[in-house]
C-alpha cells in the first residue's frame, strides 16, 4: 500500500522479472528467483508468477477462451466455469465489461498454476458497487486456492478486508509491516497514519502533564495523548470513529479532548457521515444530531486512544483519495 | 436562437455561406485535379486497349519479368530482415537508438541517383567493398543482384520504419503478460505483437513494395538499363521515350494499373481481418496501425 510513485508496481514487476533490481533477492519458497550475489535473474516465463495488471492487458485479438487457454488449454474450460465467464468465451475483450475483464484476467492468470499472485490495483478501475461485489469475491477465491498473493493498492479498505499483512511503502521505503489492525492502533509514524485513514493533527508536543503527553496544536488548541514522543513537531493521531460530537457545554471529563469549530463539511458514507470541523474529520451515525454546515460543534475524543507519531518536517501525504468528503 | 448567437458545436449552418470553407474545397479540388490529370491523360492518350496490346512486345514482357523478379526478391528480403530489425529497434531501449533510427530514415531524404552512386561506391569494382566481392568472383555492378540491392536500399526503409513504429505502439504489459503466461521472448513475438502490429506492417509493406517498384534513379545508376537482365519497366519506359513516345505510354499505362492493383489487394486483404480497432471506418486504417 502507498501513494502513487511509492514503488508498489515496481515491487511486483520485479517479482515478475520485467525490472531488475540493482541489489537483492527475490525467493518464491525454495526457488529462487533472483539473486544479484549469486548471479540468478529467472527469465519471467520460469518464474511460476500470475499476474493480474491494472488495466487486464487482455489480448485484444484473441477470445476470452483463447487468452485463458494462452499458457495451457488444459484448465481453460474448468476455469472458465468456475469465474462464471463461460458464455463468453468466443468474445473479445474489446466487447466486455470491466468486471468480466477482470475475471478473465484472473483466470488467465490462474490457467498456468503460478506458485503466487500479483495483482496491481485490482479494483480501482471498477466503480463503488462492483468492487464491494469484487472484494469479496476475491477473498473467496485467495482462500480457495491458497495461493501467496501480493496484491498492490492506495486504498486501506482493500487491506483490512483482504490481507493478512499490510506494507506501507512510501517513496520506495517500508515504512511499516503489520497486520491492518497493527497498523490501525499503532502506526509508526505519519504516513502510515494518515493512509490509514486516521486524522493527523499538526502540532508541538511538551512534555507529560499527569501521565498524559501534551499537544499543543497548530490552531492553538491544547489536546493530550496517551503514547508517542513527548518533545518536538508531532503529529496526533486520532480515528474519525473515536470522535463524538455535541453540543455540550459542560466541562470536558479528565482525559476527553476537546475541539470546538464550526462544521465544514457533511458527506454520507453508507449509513455514517463524515463531518469536517476544524483540523478534524469525524465519523458519525447520522439522524442523531444537527448536521448543518457552518453549525458550531463540540467534538470530543478520548486521551487514552490518541497517539503520537513524529513529524518528520515534510508534510504527511493527504489522505488518500477515495477517502475525499 | 437568435442571429446574434456564436456557433458552438459541431452542426454546421444549414444555408448559410462560409468563404473559409469554400477555400477548402477549392483547394481539395485544386490538389486533386493536379494528382489525377497526369493519370487520367496517360488513359486518354493510350487507351487500354492499346496499352494490353502492347503486352506481347519482347521489351515490355522482359521488363515486366525483370521487375518482377528482382522486386519479388527485394520485398521477400525485407520483410525477412526488416521484421525482426523493426522489432528489436522498437522495443529495446539502447545507446544510440534515436541515431539508429535517423539512419534508417535516411535513404529515404536521399535523392534516388546519389542512392546509385552510393551503392557504386560500395559495391562497384573500384567500390569500398569492391575488390572483396570481385576476389570472390561475383560481379554486382550492372547485374540482376545490383537491381535487387537498389531497390532494398530504397524501398527496404518504408517498410523498416513503419515495422520500428508499429512494434514500438504495443502495449508493454501485453508482452509481459505473454511472458509471465510461460511464453519466451520468441512466442511472445509470434502470438502478441505481431499479430498486433499487422496494421502497420502491412501499410509499411504496401509503401515499400510500391516504391521498390517505381524505382529508377538507382537502378539506372547502379544497374544499368540491359534489356532481360536489369531493365524494369520504369527503365524500359525512359528508354522507349527517346524510341517510340507509344511504347512508352503504354507501359507507363501499364505500370499504373498494376500499382493500382498492387495497392488495392493490399487494403484489401487488410479489411479482411476482424477489426481490433474502435475506428468505425472500414478503410480507417491509419499509416502506423
Amino acid at each position: 500500500m502507498g501513494p502513487s510513485g511509492a514503488g508498489k508496481t515496481t515491487v511486483l514487476r520485479a517479482i515478475a522479472g520485467a525490472v531488475r533490481p540493482r541489489d537483492g533477492r527475490i525467493a518464491l519458497g525454495e526457488r529462487t528467483l533472483f539473486d544479484s550475489a549469486g548471479r540468478i535473474d529467472l527469465p519471467p516465463e520460469e518464474r511460476g508468477v500470475g499476474y493480474v495488471f491494472q488495466e487486464y492487458a487482455l489480448f485484444p485479438h484473441m477470445t476470452v477462451r483463447q487468452n485463458v487457454a494462452f499458457a495451457g488449454k488444459g484448465r481453460a474450460d474448468e476455469l472458465l466455469e468456475r469465474f462464471g465467464i463461460a458464455h463468453l468465451a468466443g468474445a473479445r475483450p474489446g466487447a466486455l465489461s470491466g468486471g468480466e475483464r477482470q475475471r478473465v484476467g484472473l483466470a488467465r492468470a490462474i490457467a498456468g498454476g503460478p506458485g503466487v499472485l500479483l495483482f496491481d490495483e485490482p479494483l480501482s478501475a471498477l466503480d463503488a458497487h462492483t468492487r464491494d461485489r469484487v472484494r469479496a469475491e476475491l477473498f473467496d477465491l485467495l482462500h480457495e486456492l491458497r495461493l501467496p498473493a501480493l496484491l498492490v493498492t492506495h486504498d486501506f479498505e482493500d487491506a483490512t478486508s483482504l490481507a493478512d499483512r499490510v506494507g506501507v511503502i512510501v517513496r520506495g521505503r517500508i515504512r511499516q509491516m503489520g497486520t491492518p489492525a497493527e497498523l490501525l492502533d499503532a502506526p509508526s509514524d505519519a504516513f502510515v497514519a494518515s493512509f490509514v485513514g486516521s486524522n493527523l493533527m499538526a502540532g508541538v508536543a511538551r512534555g507529560r502533564v499527569g501521565g498524559l503527553i501534551e499537544v499543543v496544536l497548530e490552531n492553538g488548541g491544547v489536546i493530550r495523548a496517551a503514547s508517542g514522543p513527548e518533545s518536538g513537531p508531532v503529529g496526533a493521531v486520532v480515528h474519525p470513529w473515536d470522535v463524538t460530537l455535541g453540543d455540550g457545554d459542560d466541562a470536558p471529563a479528565e482525559g476527553v479532548n476537546r475541539i470546538d469549530a464550526p462544521i465544514a463539511s457533511v458527506a454520507p458514507r453508507g449509513d455514517r457521515m463524515r463531518v469536517r470541523l476544524g483540523p478534524l474529520v469525524a465519523e458519525v451515525d447520522g439522524g442523531v444530531l444537527d448536521l448543518t454546515v457552518g453549525r458550531a460543534t463540540r467534538a470530543t475524543f478520548p486521551a487514552a486512544t490518541t497517539r503520537l507519531v513524529a513529524l518528520e518536517g515534510a508534510a504527511p501525504p493527504p489522505s488518500p483519495p477515495n477517502r475525499s468528503e | 436562437m437568435s442571429a446574434s448567437t456564436p456557433t458552438r458545436g459541431r452542426r454546421p449552418r444549414v444555408g448559410r455561406f462560409r468563404p473559409f470553407t469554400l477555400l477548402l474545397v477549392l483547394a481539395a479540388l485544386a490538389t486533386l485535379a493536379f494528382l489525377l490529370v497526369p493519370i487520367v491523360a496517360l488513359f486518354v492518350e493510350s487507351p487500354p486497349g492499346q496499352t494490353l496490346g502492347h503486352l506481347d512486345d519482347p521489351v515490355v514482357t522482359d521488363a515486366l519479368i525483370v521487375t518482377a523478379k528482382t522486386n519479388g526478391i527485394a520485398f521477400a528480403l525485407t520483410l525477412l530482415l526488416g521484421t525482426p530489425a523493426g522489432y528489436l529497434i522498437g522495443r529495446r531501449r539502447f545507446p544510440g537508438r534515436s541515431l539508429v533510427i535517423t539512419l534508417i530514415e535516411l535513404p529515404l531524404v536521399i535523392p534516388p541517383a546519389v542512392a546509385g552512386i552510393g551503392l557504386l561506391a560500395a559495391f562497384g569494382r573500384f567500390g569500398l567493398l569492391g575488390e572483396q566481392v570481385s576476389a570472390l568472383g561475383i560481379e554486382i555492378g550492372f547485374t540482376q543482384t545490383a537491381v535487387v540491392l537498389a531497390i532494398l536500399f530504397v524501398a527496404g526503409p518504408f517498410y523498416l520504419r513503419q515495422a520500428v513504429a508499429a512494434f514500438e505502439a504495443v502495449d508493454d504489459d501485453l508482452i509481459l503478460a505473454a511472458r509471465t503466461l510461460g511464453a519466451g521472448p520468441g512466442r511472445a513475438f509470434w502470438r502478441v505483437a505481431l499479430p498486433l502490429s499487422l496494421n502497420g506492417l502491412s501499410a509499411g509493406a504496401a509503401l515499400s513494395l510500391a516504391r521498390g517498384i517505381g524505382e529508377f534513379g538507382a537502378t539506372i545508376m547502379f544497374a544499368g538499363s540491359l534489356q532481360g537482365v536489369t531493365q524494369t519497366v520504369t527503365l524500359a519506359i525512359y528508354d522507349a521515350l527517346a524510341v517510340d513516345f507509344d511504347v512508352a505510354l503504354a507501359i507507363g499505362g501499364l505500370l499504373v494499373i498494376i500499382s493500382a492493383v498492387v495497392l488495392l489487394s493490399l487494403k484489401l486483404l487488410l479489411s479482411w481481418r476482424p477489426s481490433i480497432s474502435t475506428s468505425t471506418f472500414r478503410f480507417g486504417t491509419s499509416s502506423s496501425g
